[in-house]
Formats: C-alpha cells, structure tokens, sequence
C-alpha cells in the first residue's frame, strides 16, 4: 500500500512537487508553517509575503492570498497590509540576507514598534540563489563564493545573531524564538506560538530557522545534517529568546 | 462621521495643506510617510485630520518603508498614499518600480526640491527624469505636473481616481513653492460634482477559502524567462499605450509660424504670463504647458510644435523638460532654445526678455 | 509709559505675520521702540529675513531674525534657534513676536526666557476663515482652546487678491460668535486699505477696523 505524504491542508497541491533543491530547508520550514496555519485554522485569513533569494520561489506555495516583493522588502509590505488591513494575519518569510542585511532597518524599525506581524526568517549562513556568497549568518571560518579562504572576522566581520538582537529591541509582548529544520516539531510548534501572539495582538512575533543548502554547502545528505545540527546549531543556539510575560487578556 | 467638505467653499491654504485635504476628500484611507522637506506639513496635516475622518497614518522608518508599505495598504485594498521629495524621491523608485511591474494603484505626490544630492529644501524642477522615468524599468507611470493650488487639488483627486481604474502608479509632481506658498482655491466633494470616485478592491485577502472556495491571489513581479518578461511587459505597455490617449493633458495657445514658449509645473505659470504679455505687445508668441508629463500628449505636442518657428523650453532645471520634448518632437522643424535655471525659480520678466531676443534674431 | 509686548499665533495662512509686522509698524509711527522678534521654527526664517532690511528702514528698532550670511547650517538643519530671541525680554520698548504656525509653533514662546511671568505679555491669535481650520464657530472654539493661553482674537478673514468686503464681514460675524463663546475679546478686524475704508470704523461685529498693508508679498513664502 503506498504511503501518501501528509501535506499540510493550506499547501497548493497544484503547485507541488515544489520548486526548492533536494535537500533544502525551505520544504521543511513550509511544512512546520503550513502544519501551524493548519492547526489554528486561519488559512482564509492570512497573508503570506515572500522576499528574494530562494523565499521567492514560495511565492504559489500556499493556498493562501501571496505577495512576491523586493530584497527586503517583505518586511514594510506585511506591515502595510497589516496597518491596511488588521483582520488579516500577516506573515513575512525571507532569508538571512534580506531580513539582516538588505532590510535590516525595517526588520528591526517593525520589532522595536512591535508591529503585529509574525516574520519567519530562513538562515541557511549564506546566500543562495545567487550562488553562495557571504551572507550576515555566515559563520567564521565559513568559505563561501566571497570568502573563498573562510570567513575571516578581521576583514569580513562577525556573523549577526538575529534572534538575540531582535529579543532586545522588542517591548514585553513580543515572542522570540529560533528553531531549526532538523527538528521540525519543535519548529512547529515555535511557528504556532508566533502566530498566536499575532492573533491575541501581544505583538510582533519572529522565528529564525536554521535551514540546511545542501547545493551551496556542497556537502552529501551526511554532512548536510552533521554541519547544520554540529557547527550551526553550535553557534546559534535554539530556543525561544523571549515569550510575553503578560497576558493582553489581564492587562485588559 | 464629519464630512470631508460639503458642499463648495473657496479657500485660502498652504499647498501641503491642499494636498492633504484633496486625498481626505478622494477618500484616501491610509498615508504612510517618511519626513522630508519641504513635504512635511502633508504628513502634519494629515495625522491631525485623518482621524477625524476614521484615516489612518503610519510614519515608516524611511522612504523604502513607505512606499512599499504603502503597496501593502493597497494590496489590502485601500487607497493608499504616500508623498517624498528629493533624495526620498530616490528611495521611492525602488518600491515604485514594483508598483509599475504588479500595476499597482499607489499615489504619490513628490514636491520638488534642490537637488542634485541633499542640495536645497526650497525649490526645483529637478525630479523630472526621476519621477517620469525612475526606477529600472518603463516609466508606466502617469505624471502630472501641476500649477496651482486648484490643481493640485483637482489632480490630486484625480491621481487617485486614475490610479485604481488603470491600475499604473500615479505621481503628483509639485514642488517646494507650491507646498509653502498660499493661494485661494475651491475645495469640493468630488462626489457633489459628478465625480465618480473609483471602487477598490483587495489583491490579498478577499472573502473564502483560497484553493476552496476562490483560487488564491498569488502575486509575483519575478519570472523566469525572457519570454515570460517579454509577454508581460507587453500586455503592461498596451494598457498604458491605450491609457496615453485619455490621461495625457496639456494646455496651448499657438501663435502660427512665431515662437512657442514651453514650461511645466509652476514655471508654466511665468511662461504664460510672459506669452500674453508679449502677444499683447505685438510679439507672436504663444505657448504651450504639458500637465501630464508622463504620458506626454505626444500628438499634440507635435501637432503644435510644426505651427511655430522656434521654441523656448523653460524649466528650473538643466534640461529634463527639454529632453522628453525633443524627444517627443523629433523630426519637426522649429528650433528649439532653452532657459534653464536649475533649482531657481523663473520669472515671466527673464522669459520675456529671452523670448523678445529669440523673436529679434528671427527677423535678422 | 506702557509697554506692549504681543505675540501673534494663529493657523497656517491666518496673516499673523502681516498682521504682526503691521501692528509694528503702527506702534513705530506713534514714535516708539519697537522690537520684531521671529519665533518661526516651523518654517524657520522665512518670513522676517527677507524684509528685515526694509522693516529697519521704516523704523522698527530692531528685528531679531538671521540674516541669510548669519546662518549656521546647511540644507535641512539650520540652527533654528536665534540666541538673542530668548533674551529679547530684557530689553526696553514694545517687543511684536511673529510666532510659527500651529499649536506646535505656538509653544516657541516658551524658549523665550520669562515669557511665563511677564506681566505685558499678551498672546492674540489670528483667525482667518477662509481656512478650513478655522472656518467655523466651532472650529475656532476648538483651535483657540487647544492653543495655550491665548487672550484675544485678531479677525483677519481675507482670500489673498480676492478679498472682497462681504468676505471680511461674514468671517467677523463667525469670530465674534466664537470670541463670545471663548469671553475672549476681539482687538480688531484687519484688512487692507481700500477693503477697511469700505468696511468702516466698525464691521458688522462691532470689531474695530484696523488697516493694514500688504508687506509679506516680499517674503519666501
């Protein structure tokens, strides 16, 4: 008898198998979202907005109203909507490059303004679509399109760590967490607590996921998970950074 | 809740003031806003009327922020505005570009200052090419450039009208001395004079179950091919070819075989003041004033540009109106001047005297 | 002798600038010292810079402003603020501010220093309107209460060249209304010569009619 894979209800069916390489993360960091718009049942009214990079390609994943928009970028449009239109639940997905770097003011102008948008941000520790170049996230050490001898911290920096950044910046009221792929239930359930800040209106709401880019990494399906669970999770650690200490309902 | 205006009133107002009360009246629901001179008190009077009226306000974290925020609140659905100058005008092609790429309805309105760089807060003309043509990609936007407080009422009104039926970005180019200085205008309820307000309607989030009940709104401005691009870009040039006809706008009044005076915005003012002085004087000069910069109103242009001998484009910069009108009138005949004086007012005295030389050395 | 020292606020486009600088000049021609202090850092220095020349030349004493090569900073970020403003209190003779519109510029005032205790100080706001703002009895309840401690009105309804006398005498109507309201007296209706001589000594309001010129069609805005 043959197994039938279980996709998320909010999934287009249409539109898969989709678009990302083997082995990349974003299949599965979709999956924990899709499993936790599932369970809170609100696929009707929630916007999801991608960014460039390898997120775009998100774009027809949902069964679910999607906008595409520029490097960045994803972040002030999700917030527009959202101001526009408060019964929507708003979700804005991007990577490392775009939410640390590119559109590092706005990811971090919409934390310390607490707007009530959920950001789900892709760290993969470099950027991928166009072809593995250094990213924020990229570790020391890490050879990349554009630190072809590693990344050394004297020349090229040090990595950002987002989460920690975005957990000091935010007012109580705002959830922090960062997950990985390589436990995809636990992702989950970091993606449904995101979401229902957003819902009860507490505040803004971020996950980083640390995703695996076998193609970038260049590395077998071995060293994909021994780099991202040994040496990335190792430099950024995983757990939730900050929950509401407060309940809106009290406060009330 | 108030209304907006009732009725009819002549009034007395700053320009800023003007234009934050034309979007009231066309039903603006949201600005989002960055502060920049000299467009501020758009954004003051703004967030001290909008609630009144049950509008909305959010002052983004910079000029990205607020135009692509505000294609957000347009994706939402709503009419949405924003308004820059200058280096913020820079800034706003980015989300512009994709606003000309999705066709999104978002007004701007950018007032004009010094440039190039942070140059001057006061005045300029220099945001032409910028505004007309900005971003990477096509120019599929409508430009109007206007001369009065009236106008730029009535226009402004109008951005938001044109920008929902034709789904193209709308600017609404004024600049420095317009947003400050202070003329009587009449102020109305477009409704009361037979305006037909366009209805919105969400990109994102509309009623039902996408996949279920509806197919989802999937929106995207990436694709994969040139082909793909290629088939795009062509249904987006034919709607704005076909939009050209209707929207561009223009006011002349030739003087047959003499010299035709040219100008835009505000200087458009100072050349047809100097153009009836001179024609009062004997001199056969007329004149003519695009209002809409983008589309050009190509034909008549040139249409009119082959009734006179010589022109005289004037603007407060170094040639960004002489450029798209030479453009535009490639092939005639008429030899074509230019008075410019970037980031400087003009005065219809200084173009009287270069159109009085122009007309001499004609008859020499 | 009595010194006046009067401040002029109001709305966007009210005439406090016209009406202040007129109210100098008036003061002047009855031979006394008068000081015009710009208070504008809403629109800073647009207003008196350009005139300050012609004011001194008709007699104003002083006129604390920036001149143009006396400006610090460049582009957008002027220093706003003009020192000798904040100590323009000491000195001798009538001291006319010309404030920056709005609540906002309004509170300009308070940089001035001892503003808060003297006694000569009076804050008199102008009402035009043909502005929205002000335009009806409501309206003007509304933005006189919001300002802070204005004690009376100048009515200066005017549309710029199209000004006409019924367009003064309907704005009077309103702001006597609204001045009865506020128990807040109206020190005068201002317009321009030919348009106060058609009115007369008194509008229709029973304001005193007070004549002025048209001086701020020299400035920046």
């Amino acid at each position: 008898m043959a197994v039938e894979p279980v996709m998320p209800k909010s999934w287009r069916l249409e539109s898969k198998p989709h678009k990302f390489c083997p082995g990349c993360g974003h299949g599965i960091a979709l999956k924990a979202l899709g499993l936790a718009i599932d369970e809170l049942g609100i696929q009707d009214r929630t916007v999801f907005g991608c960014d460039i990079g390898c997120s775009l390609l998100a774009w027809d994943f949902f069964n679910m109203d999607t906008v595409q928009t520029h490097h960045g970028r994803t972040t002030p449009v999700i917030y527009g909507v959202k101001r526009a239109n408060p019964e929507l639940i708003c979700i804005a997905y991007m990577g490392d490059g775009g939410g640390y770097a590119i559109g590092a003011q706005h990811l971090v102008n919409a934390a310390a303004r607490n707007e009530l948008i959920t950001v789900v941000l892709v760290n993969n520790t470099q950027y991928a679509m166009t072809g593995g170049q250094m990213a924020p996230t990229t570790l020391p050490g890490q050879k990349t399109e554009t630190t072809p001898y590693g990344r050394d911290v004297l020349t090229a920096g040090y990595p950002m760590r987002g989460p920690e950044m975005i957990a000091e910046i935010t007012p109580d009221g705002a959830y922090v967490a960062r997950g990985t792929v390589a436990r995809s239930r636990q992702l989950g359930n970091m993606l449904v607590r995101a979401l229902e800040n957003q819902l009860s209106g507490r505040g803004f709401s971020f996950v980083e996921v640390l995703a695996t880019c076998p193609t970038n990494w260049r590395t077998n399906a071995q060293q994909t998970w021994s780099f991202l669970e040994n040496t990335v999770e190792n430099y950024y650690p995983v757990g939730e950074l900050k929950i509401p200490l407060s309940d809106p309902e009290e406060e009330m | 809740m108030e209304k907006v205006v009732t009725g009819e009133k002549r009034v007395f107002m700053t320009g800023n003031e003007v234009v934050c009360r034309a979007a009231l009246a066309a039903g603006a629901e949201i600005m989002y806003g960055y502060p920049i001179t000299p467009q501020n008190e758009i954004m003051h009077y703004w967030t001290r009327l909008a609630p009144r009226f049950g509008r909305r306000f959010l002052q983004t974290e910079d000029e990205l922020s607020a135009g692509f925020a505000t294609l957000g609140g347009v994706l939402a659905g709503r009419k949405a505005f924003t308004a820059t100058a200058g280096p913020g005008n820079v800034l706003m092609q980015e989300p512009l570009a994709m606003a000309e790429m999705m066709r999104l309805p978002v007004v701007s309105i950018v007032v004009q200052r010094g440039g190039p760089s942070t140059a001057t807060v006061i005045y300029s003309q220099q945001e032409v090419t910028l505004t007309t043509f900005g971003g990477n990609g096509e120019g599929l936007r409508f430009v109007y450039s206007t001369a009065s407080h009236q106008e730029l009422y009535d226009y402004t009104i109008k951005a938001f009208n044109l920008a929902w039926r034709y789904r193209f970005p709308v600017f609404v180019l004024a600049d420095g001395y317009q947003g400050k200085m202070r003329e009587p205008l009449t102020i109305y309820d477009p409704e009361s004079r037979g305006i037909h307000m366009e209805e919105t309607d969400a990109y994102l989030g509309r009623h039902g179950i996408p996949g279920l009940d509806r197919p989802p709104g999937h929106f995207r401005n990436t694709y994969n091919t040139e082909e793909e691009l290629y088939a795009v870009m062509q249904g987006h040039i034919a709607a704005f070819e076909q939009a050209a006809e209707e929207v561009s706008e223009y006011e002349t009044e030739p003087a047959d075989g003499g010299l035709l005076i040219t100008g835009h915005g505000i200087v458009a003012r100072a050349v047809q003041q100097a153009a009836v002085q001179l024609r009062s004087a004997g001199f056969p000069v007329g004149y003519f004033r695009p209002i809409t910069l983008r589309p050009l109103p190509v034909g008549a242009l040139r249409d009119t540009a082959a009734r006179h001998r010589q022109i005289l484009v004037v603007e407060s910069a170094y040639g960004q109106l002489g450029r798209l009108l030479r453009d535009a009138i490639y092939g005639c005949p008429a030899e074509v001047h230019a008075l410019c004086k970037p980031g400087m007012g003009v005065t219809a005295e200084e173009i009287a005297v270069r159109a009085k030389q122009l007309c001499a050395a004609r008859e020499d | 002798m009595r010194r006046y020292v009067e401040a002029y606020v109001g709305e966007g486009t009210s005439g406090k600038s016209e009406v202040a600088v007129n109210r100098a000049l008036e003061l002047t021609t009855r031979g006394r010292r008068v000081t015009m202090v710009d208070l504008d850092i809403v629109k800073p220095c647009y207003t008196l810079r350009p005139i300050q020349g012609s004011l001194l030349a008709m007699g104003v004493a002083e006129v604390v402003t920036w001149a143009s090569r006396d400006q610090v900073g460049m582009g957008e970020t002027p220093v706003l603020w003009n020192p000798a403003a904040s100590w323009v209190l000491q000195r001798s003779g009538d001291i006319v501010f010309d404030v920056g519109y709005g609540v906002e510029g309004a509170k300009a005032l308070a940089l001035v220093e001892g503003s808060e205790v003297e006694a000569d100080l009076r804050v008199i706001m102008v009402i035009n309107t043909t502005n929205p703002l002000t335009a009806t009895v409501s309206d003007i309840v509304e933005v006189v209460s919001s300002f802070p401690a204005v004690h009376a009105l100048v009515h200066n309804t005017h549309l710029g060249d199209e000004t006409t006398a019924e367009i003064i005498q309907d704005g009077a109507r309103i702001v006597g209304e609204a001045a009865s309201v506020l128990h807040m007296p109206v020190v005068a209706t201002t317009a321009v010569a030919e348009l106060a001589a058609a009115i007369g000594e008194v509008d229709c309001a029973g304001h005193q009619v007070r004549a002025i010129r048209r001086l701020m069609t020299d400035t920046f805005w």
